[in-house]
C-alpha cells in the first residue's frame, strides 16, 4: 500500500514522538516504594549484586523475611558492582530507584557524603547493637552486611606443600605460576596486609608495600586472570592466586577441592559490603524493617552458613565447620588487620594507581 | 548522571532546530522537502537521544573536577584535561593503543587480502559459499572468539601442549597474557570485517585489464605490482580505516587475553570510570579518543585522495 506523502510524514512525526515520551518515563521510573498496591503490599527494591550471591541472599534472608512479613515485598535489583549503584542512584536522586542498596564500604562514605543515603533511625534497627566492631561503618550510615576477606588460592593437584603465609607467593616455586588481580580492591587489602608484615603502618608509608609487590611482578603470569582468578586457578592455568574468601569457599565445593582458599597465618584484610539505606526512599520504615532483620544474628547465620561470610552480628554463630573457613575461626578471629575504610576511601584511587603504574606496569 | 541538567538543555535546543519542518505545519502544501525533513525526523530524534545527548554529557564531564573517594566537584576547569595530559602514563596508554591499532591493521590487511582477491575473481559456483565461510566467525560474539585463543595460546594450550610434547621447547611461550595474544587474537577477530570491506571495495578490479597487460608482456608479478594492486588499494585503505578504527576502541580482546599487562584507552576508560570511580578523567580519556578517531579520518581522507589522483589517475581513466 503506497503511503501519501503526507500521511508518511505524520506518521514519522507520531513516531518522533513516541520516542522522546519512551526516553523520558525511562528516567522517571522509581521504585513501587510508599505506594502499596490493591493488595496492600508495600514493595521494597533492594539492589544487590548478581549471581550466586543473589541466589543465596534471596533464598537465606529475603524468603524468611517475606514469609514472616506478608506486607513486605523485597524486590531484587540484580548490579555488577558499587560503581554501578553509585551511578544509577547519582542519576535519581530526587526519585531513587531504590530502597536499600549494597555498596563496598570504599565506595560507600562517597555516597554518604553525597547525601545518596540516609542516616538509619536506631528505633527501626534495633540490631545495630549487636554488630561486631568490624561491620560499624560511618557513623549513623548502613552498617556492614557480609564480611570477606582476602584469601591466598591454589590448586591442590597441582600444588603438593599448601601455602600458609602471604611471604609464601614470592616462593620461587610459584614463579611464574602466580595470578594476581590486584588492580582494584584486593590490591588495596593486600597493601594493607604486606604493611602488617613488614611492621609499616599504612596510613604512614605504603612505599614498602609496593616495594615488595615489585619485587613479586616478574613471577606474576596474569595481573589480570580471565574470566576470573578462580576459574583459572581450576583450570591449571595458574597454580597460586589471591583472591576473595567466600567465592573461593564456593569454588572449593564446586571443584570439588581443586580450588582451595586458605587465610594466611599473619591475618587478613577484611572486605566489608554495606547495607544502606537511600536517601528519599518513599518505603524508608519497611526498608530499615528488612535492613535490621539482615543483620540480625538469624538472617547472619542463615547466609554466612550457605556463602561462607563471617557474621556481622555478635550472637550469630556459624556451623563450626563453616566457620572454619571464614575469618570468624578461632585461628583467624584475632588476626584482622584493621581498616578505616572512610579514611581509606580518600587514598583507594592513588593506591590503585601506584600498584597499576609502580607494579604493573613497570 | 548530576551533570544531567546542561544536557537536557542542549538536548532540547536542538531538538527545536533540527526539525523546522515539522514544528510548523504549514496549512494546505507539502513540499517534497518537508516530507524528506518529516522522514529524517525519527532517526535525527533517535541518534540525538542515543548518541548526541550521552555524548554531550560525557564532554560536560570532562571539565569537573574529580575529588578523593570517587566525589566530583561540578565546575567548569581544564585541570583534569591538564592533569592527564601532562601525566606519562596516559600517554603511554595512548601510544599502546596506536601501537596496538598499527599492528592488527598490518597483521590483518596482510592475510585478508589474499583471501578477499581469491573471492573477489573467482568464479566457481561455490562463491557464494565461501564469502559466507570467510564471514561467518562474525556469527559468533568476540568474547567466546577470544576465550577460543586464549584456549590455544594459553600455557596450558593447544600451542604449547603441542610444542611441548614435541620437544621442541621446555618451557611455555608467553603468548596469551601480553601484547602477543591480543594482536593474534585480534587480527583474526577483525579479519572477516576487513575481507567483507575489501570484496566490496575491488569493484574497479576487471580480468580484462589483467589480460591486456599479460598480452603486453607483463610477467605475473608485474601484473600484481602494477594493476592488480593499484585497482584494489582504495578498497585496502577502507579496509584498514575500519579495522584500525576498531581496535582502537576494542575493549573486549585486550582485557581478556591482555593478562592487565596492555594498557589500552578502552581498558583505561573502564578502569578509570568503575574501579577509580574517577569519572572526570574517564570522560577527559573518552574526548581524546574521540580526537583520535577524528585524527585517522582525516589522515585516511588525504590518503583516499592521494590515491585516487597519483596512482589510479583521474576516475574515468581507471575504470
Amino acid at each position: 500500500m503506497p503511503l501519501r506523502p503526507r500521511a508518511l510524514a505524520v506518521s514519522a512525526g507520531l513516531l518522533s514522538g513516541a520516542l522522546l515520551l519512551t526516553s523520558c518515563a525511562g528516567s522517571a521510573t522509581a521504585p513501587g516504594g510508599g505506594a502499596a498496591d490493591g493488595s496492600g503490599r508495600q514493595t521494597v527494591t533492594f539492589m544487590g549484586f548478581f549471581g550466586t550471591f543473589q541466589d543465596s541472599f534471596t533464598k537465606t534472608v529475603i524468603e524468611p523475611f517475606e514469609d514472616a512479613n506478608p506486607d513486605i515485598e523485597i524486590e531484587y535489583v540484580p548490579i555488577q558492582n558499587s560503581a554501578e549503584v553509585l551511578a544509577k542512584l547519582r542519576a535519581s536522586k530526587e526519585r531513587p530507584v531504590a530502597d536499600i542498596a549494597l555498596m563496598d564500604s570504599s565506595v560507600a562514605p562517597t555516597a554518604n557524603e553525597e547525601g545518596l543515603f540516609a542516616e538509619l533511625d536506631p528505633a527501626l534497627v534495633p540490631n545495630l547493637e549487636e554488630l561486631v566492631d568490624a561491620a560499624r561503618l560511618q557513623d549513623g550510615y548502613g552498617p556492614g552486611l557480609t564480611l570477606d576477606s582476602l584469601s591466598i588460592l591454589y590448586n591442590s593437584d597441582r600444588v603438593a606443600e599448601a601455602p600458609t603465609s602471604w611471604d609464601d607467593l614470592w616462593d620461587e616455586r610459584f614463579e611464574g605460576r602466580l595470578a594476581m588481580p590486584i588492580a582494584d580492591t584486593r590490591g588495596v587489602a593486600l597493601l594493607i596486609a604486606l604493611s602488617d608484615i613488614l611492621g609499616v603502618d599504612h596510613q604512614e608509608d605504603i612505599d614498602p608495600a609496593i616495594e615488595r609487590l615489585r619485587e613479586l611482578a616478574p613471577g606474576v603470569q596474569t595481573w589480570q586472570p580471565s574470566p576470573d582468578v578462580y576459574t583459572s586457578v581450576q583450570s591449571g592455568e595458574v597454580d597460586v592466586a589471591v583472591g576473595w574468601n567466600a567465592r573461593g569457599q564456593f569454588y572449593q565445593d564446586s571443584s570439588d577441592g581443586t580450588v582451595v582458599p586458605v587465610l594466611p597465618e599473619e591475618g587478613t584484610v577484611q572486605q566489608i559490603n554495606s547495607i544502606n539505606l537511600v536517601n528519599n526512599s518513599p518505603a524508608a520504615d519497611a526498608a530499615q524493617k528488612f535492613i535490621d532483620y539482615a543483620i540480625s544474628a538469624e538472617a547472619q547465620k542463615a547466609f554466612g552458613d550457605d556463602a561462607y561470610y563471617a557474621p556481622v552480628n555478635e550472637n550469630a554463630e556459624l556451623d563450626p565447620e563453616v566457620a572454619e573457613r571464614t575469618t570468624a575461626s578461632e585461628a583467624q578471629q584475632d588476626k584482622q588487620i584493621a581498616v578505616d575504610w572512610s579514611w581509606l576511601t580518600t587514598r583507594y584511587t592513588a593506591w590503585v594507581d601506584r600498584i597499576k603504574r609502580e607494579v604493573i606496569g613497570d | 548522571m548530576s551533570a544531567a541538567a546542561p544536557g537536557t538543555e542542549t538536548g532540547s535546543d536542538t531538538g527545536s532546530t533540527t526539525a523546522p519542518g515539522a514544528e510548523r505545519p504549514a496549512p494546505g502544501r507539502w513540499t517534497p522537502g518537508r516530507t524528506a525533513a518529516a522522514l529524517l525526523l525519527p532517526g535525527l530524534v533517535a541518534l540525538l537521544l542515543t548518541y548526541a545527548m550521552p555524548l554531550v554529557w560525557v564532554a560536560r564531564m570532562a571539565f569537573n573536577e574529580p575529588l578523593p573517594g570517587g566525589a566530583i566537584r561540578q565546575t567548569l576547569t581544564l585541570g583534569t584535561f591538564a592533569d592527564v595530559l601532562t601525566d606519562g602514563h596516559y600517554w603511554r596508554v595512548i601510544w599502546q593503543t596506536v601501537e596496538l591499532g598499527a599492528l592488527v591493521t598490518v597483521f590483518t590487511l596482510l592475510l585478508s587480502y589474499p583471501l578477499a582477491l581469491f573471492l573477489a575473481r573467482t568464479t566457481t559456483r561455490w562463491r557464494g559459499l565461501l564469502i559466507a565461510l570467510a564471514v561467518t566467525p562474525l556469527l559468533i560474539s568476540s568474547v567466546a572468539r577470544t576465550f577460543g585463543w586464549m584456549a590455544i595460546l594459553g600455557n596450558q594450550g593447544v600451542v604449547n601442549k603441542t610444542l611441548q610434547s614435541v620437544g621442541i621447547i621446555d618451557t611455555p611461550l608467553q603468548l596469551a597474557n601480553n601484547l602477543t595474544g591480543v594482536v593474534i587474537a585480534s587480527t583474526e577477530i577483525y579479519m572477516p570485517f576487513a575481507i567483507l570491506v575489501m570484496i566490496s571495495g575491488f569493484g574497479r578490479l576487471d580480468p580484462e585489464l589483467e589480460r591486456a597487460a599479460a598480452s603486453l608482456g607483463a610477467g605475473r608479478l608485474a601484473v600484481l605490482r602494477r594493476v592488480v594492486l593499484p585497482l584494489t588499494l582504495p578498497g585496502v585503505l577502507t579496509a584498514g580505516l575500519l579495522v584500525f578504527v576498531l581496535s582502537l576502541s576494542g575493549y573486549v580482546t585486550p582485557r581478556l587475553i591482555g593478562g592487565g599487562r596492555v594498557f589500552v584507552l578502552a581498558t583505561e576508560i573502564y578502569d578509570e570510570a568503575i574501579t577509580a570511580l574517577n569519572w572526570p578523567v574517564a570522560a577527559v580519556l573518552s574526548m581524546l579518543l574521540l580526537v583520535l578517531f577524528g585524527l585517522v579520518i582525516v589522515v585516511y581522507t588525504r590518503l583516499q585522495r592521494f590515491v585516487e589522483r597519483r596512482i589510479l589517475g583521474e576516475r574515468g581513466a581507471a575504470s
